[in-house]
């Protein structure tokens, strides 16, 4: 089946040859290269936010990437699953411990001891609700042979009752996360002796950044070292052959919700932490660099995503010192289009199928 | 011709008896009988949507079964879950995407041992030995191997979890002639080796060769049942079903 | 007798934003119960159609009173019954909310229609929020935020401003059917057959020598010029917009669940759902204590889409599938 996939392609073909297009390809590749670098390094400043911020998504993202790739969802609820996890940190926040124990902040960091209380507490509520979503709706459809627009759309109405039952309970004001003030660390740095470039990072991004990758490389380990993670790549794979293996798939389905849902909760919960505050559209509004990410990665390739986050974390960044920050979905959605025309299964994977 | 001419030799390790399955409310096999004695390897062939495939299927719960029984060395394991079934000591290689792709050779074969509980790395030595070709290839990514060598992952996989009945659907569909008769010398070794082997073959001449005993099924129903050599030799199987022309021809060497 | 009248009202308003709603729905139901796209950027769509009608029948603006806000077509006025007795201007920007929608699906369509489905699902999501956010912070050409206000209406003057909507509805009315019509005639044609084909096999119909692609693209671009029919006669609605009013919410998630709940794949079904949830929705407001609570509304609509799909996933309406 030959579809005219290109018109453009083939119009400057006919024009310049298939050599000439090559060369003009790889001319405009280097520039584009070049600009890029010489962008990331005169916003140094924002290229360091970028990588933070992407750090964020990446917790995210490798969630949704795995949930994606193992059930074949593109779970439009898993931006509420963060903030479902975010509320009920600030539940543990509000209700559980003792006011005090979050007046003594951690080291350099702007919380307590108490995250650590919540993050756990968080984390499990969300994974079990998770799963409870998945065996009250999207274990029915599956075995009804649903198509995945469906269970995505399931997933749109899990997402819509998710919100609204949040926005029930706790109201739609921004929720504040307990914090104690802390200085940004700040480092100048002098570009090739033409500029000076004052680097600020608030000390919690780096706390983020350090769990995404820890968590992230944990994730790695289990899906490569483990028999379960094995399991679970070989179902994402084939579920069929991997029922006829004599794979236990119901319960692999249920540790990718388990996993991705407790990504999701960690997310969220460190997200809120970073920005002091929350609201109920937090996560939602992650939703579209998100799937930037899981798009730029490859989708269904966790470690991808976590490097496609990463990536657009840093667009979106360095984006800001030409175009108003409110633009930034913009910028996402214009990295999706343009990722999805050059490289359709990622910048660095290869297709699954 | 629907009478079974010989009965099996030994003593029986699978037993399909009136088996009646298929998709939903489709039903495609129709009363199908199936012995396959303890180290014979035995071939099912006949025309598409005889219900070949469908059979094998059903052992695996691929397909619906609404009538008959499977047994295994005497106890029924019909409806039994794929998991315990491995555990009960069968295995099977479907017929097409029987490799995790994304999986490394070691990965997938590992995969096959997932319901063993011990002794897992005694079966992936075996296994290396008995397929050196995948040796060379142990860390690469399944889906960068050839079709030979996929069917014989896919061989490998079941093989691991150290079955004593293979069921095996069209392992050499798609492939290259030289390399059908590899795949079909290699499974005769695993035979050999004291496997059970029912396969289910389009190669339906070069399978019959190898094979102890075949079954010939016609539209859902058993056709005819021989040694492998009485169905070469005769006239009428030749030219119907293995598109042999010259009747009484056992030694044509066309292909179909 | 003034409850009665805001009964009355109500009824009319109804009305109107449920038929606005049903021509909408028409155009998804094109794009997920015919083709098989699935579009969560309804939003996209919807707001271009409103901001397009709305910039060009606007007259432009008094620069005294706006310092970014620039530029207005002023159709209102050279179109409209006091020069030429009727309002012209009317069906004119209609056709150019459905032009402009057709275009912007068109060239988005090109890029993620060829990928697989779900690609689709990511990218419009992104079209809704982008353009939403090109209105909220081009001041120029919406004015931002404050959106546009006192936007002209079709057949002004005829009746009281209070019972305006009891006007609009004809008009409503009759874009519906005639969306209706023309959308099921093209459904049963043979354009229609071969989008019904791609929806159940792509392969198929890639055998007998049908490009699939351009025929997604040709049903994405129509379904989307319904879009934005339907987001200029809710411009002409509510008299005014601003970009809040195309939240995912009330732009794209209602009139999924409306789909869902009608029965997707017939566009009766479309139809039916958008009057059933809209009444439902528009009248639990006036419900007591927390039952009227619009974040619990917000749950019962996502609760609904997931159960409809569980219990019920043909909606009240199922499609009757004709044989080929």
């Amino acid at each position: 089946m030959v579809i005219n996939t290109n018109a453009l392609r083939d119009a400057v073909v006919s024009i310049v040859g298939e050599r000439g297009f090559k060369a003009i390809e790889r001319s405009v590749l280097v520039f584009v290269f070049a600009l890029a670098v010489w962008a990331l390094i005169w916003q140094l400043d924002l290229t360091v936010n970028g990588l933070l911020v992407g750090s964020v998504y990446a917790l995210g993202a490798v969630g949704l990437s795995l949930v994606y790739g193992n059930l074949h969802l593109p779970n439009i609820a898993h931006g509420d699953y963060m903030t479902l996890g975010a509320f009920v940190a600030l539940f543990v926040f509000g209700s559980l411990v003792p006011e005090v124990w979050s007046q003594n902040s951690v080291g350099p960091f702007t919380f307590s001891y108490t995250l650590f209380i919540a993050l756990p507490i968080g984390v499990a509520f969300v994974a079990v609700f998770a799963v409870a979503v998945d065996q009250l709706v999207y274990r029915t459809m599956r075995r009804r042979g649903a198509l995945p627009g469906v269970m995505a759309l399931a997933s749109l109405g899990v997402a819509i009752a998710l919100r609204g039952f949040i926005q029930y309970i706790w109201g739609t004001e921004v929720e504040h996360f307990p914090r104690v003030s802390k200085k940004f660390f700040i480092w100048t740095v002098d570009l090739f002796h033409l500029q000076d470039v004052q680097v600020r990072v608030p000390p919690d991004m780096i706390f983020v950044a350090a769990a995404a990758i820890v968590l992230t490389l944990a994730t790695y380990l289990f899906l490569n070292m483990t028999k379960w993670g094995k399991a679970m790549r070989a179902a994402a794979d084939n579920e069929d052959l991997a029922r006829v293996t004599g794979i236990d798939v119901e319960r692999t389905n249920l540790l990718t919700w388990v996993i991705g849902g407790g990504m999701a909760a960690a997310a969220g919960i460190l997200f809120a932490t970073g920005q002091g505050q929350l609201l109920t559209i937090s996560g939602w509004k992650l939703l579209i660099p998100l799937f930037a990410a899981v798009v730029a990665g490859g989708i269904g390739n966790p470690y991808g995503a976590f490097a496609g986050a990463i990536f657009v974390g840093v667009v979106g960044e360095v984006s800001t010192a030409w175009l108003e920050p409110s633009y930034k979905p913009a910028v996402f959605f214009a990295a999706i289009i343009v990722l999805l025309l050059v490289r359709p299964n990622g910048l660095f994977g290869q297709s699954r199928s | 011709m629907s009478e079974p001419v010989v009965e099996a030799a030994v003593s029986p390790a699978l037993e399909i008896a009136g088996l009646e399955a298929g998709y939903g409310p489709t039903l495609i096999t129709r009363g199908i009988s199936i012995v396959v004695g303890v180290g014979e390897m035995v071939t099912i062939i006949g025309p598409n949507g005889s219900g070949k495939s469908t059979t094998i299927k059903a052992i695996f719960g691929l397909a619906d079964v609404s009538a008959g029984t499977i047994r295994l060395h005497g106890d029924e394991i019909t409806g039994e879950r794929a998991d315990r079934l491995i555990e009960m000591g069968i295995g099977y290689v479907p017929q097409a995407g029987n490799v995790f792709p994304t999986l490394s050779v070691r990965e997938n074969v590992e995969m096959g041992a997932f319901t063993m509980r011990s002794n897992v790395r005694r079966g992936m030595e075996q296994v290396q030995e008995l397929f050196p070709l995948l040796r060379e290839r142990w860390d690469s990514k399944a889906g960068h191997l050839s079709g030979g060598q996929r069917q014989m992952l896919a061989l490998a996989r079941a093989l691991v979890a150290e079955p004593s009945v293979l069921l095996l659907d069209e392992p050499t569909a798609g492939l290259a002639p030289q390399i059908v008769d590899q795949v079909l010398v290699q499974i005769k070794e695993i035979n050999e080796s004291g496997v059970s082997i029912l396969l289910v073959e389009q190669n339906a001449i070069k399978a019959l060769r190898h094979s102890d005993r075949a079954y010939v099924l016609a539209r859902g129903r058993n056709f005819a049942e021989d040694t492998a050599g009485g169905l070469l030799q005769n006239p009428d199987i030749g030219r119907v079903f293995l598109g042999l022309s010259g009747a009484a021809n056992g030694e044509a060497e066309s292909e179909i | 007798m003034v409850e009665f009248e805001g009964i009355i009202l109500h009824i009319g308003s109804f009305l109107v934003i449920a038929g606005i709603y049903a021509i909408i729905n028409v155009g998804l139901n094109v794009h997920y119960g015919h083709t098989g796209l699935f579009n969560i950027g309804i939003a996209a769509f919807f707001a271009l159609g409103a901001y397009t009608a709305s910039i060009l029948v606007m007259p432009p603006p008094n620069p005294d009173l706006y310092q970014r806000y620039e530029w207005g077509g002023n159709l209102a006025f050279t179109l409209g019954s006091e020069r030429i007795g009727f309002d012209l201007w009317f069906p004119l920007v209609l056709i150019a909310a459905a032009a402009v929608c057709a275009a912007v699906a068109y060239l988005v369509g090109s890029v993620t229609i060829r990928l697989r489905g779900d690609y689709l699902a990511i990218t419009t999501l992104g079209l809704g929020e982008t353009i939403r956010l090109v209105f909220t912070n081009e001041g120029w050409l919406a004015d931002g935020t404050r959106g546009l206000n006192g936007i002209p209406r079709v057949m002004d003057g005829l009746v009281d401003p209070h019972w305006y909507d009891f006007v609009f509805l004809p008009l409503v009315l009759i874009v519906l059917v005639i969306v209706y019509f023309v959308s099921q005639r093209l459904a049963a044609s043979p354009w229609g057959r071969v989008i019904l084909a791609i929806r159940e096999n792509e392969d198929t119909v890639e055998v007998v020598g049908k490009n699939a692609f351009q025929f997604k693209l040709q049903a994405f671009a129509y379904g989307a010029a319904l879009m934005g029919i339907g987001g200029a006669l809710y411009a002409f609605a509510k008299h005014s917009i601003t970009p809040a009013a195309f939240e995912p919410f009330f732009a794209t998630f209602i009139i999924w669940a409306m789909l869902i709940l009608g029965g997707s794949g017939n566009h009766r079904g479309a139809i039916l759902g958008s009057f059933v949830l809209w009444a439902v929705i528009s009248s639990s407001q006036f419900l007591p204590g927390f039952l009227g609570d619009p974040n619990l509304r917000l749950a019962v609509i996502g609760l609904l889409i997931v159960v409809v799909l569980l219990v019920r996933p043909a909606g009240l309406i199922p499609e009757t599938r004709t044989r080929t």
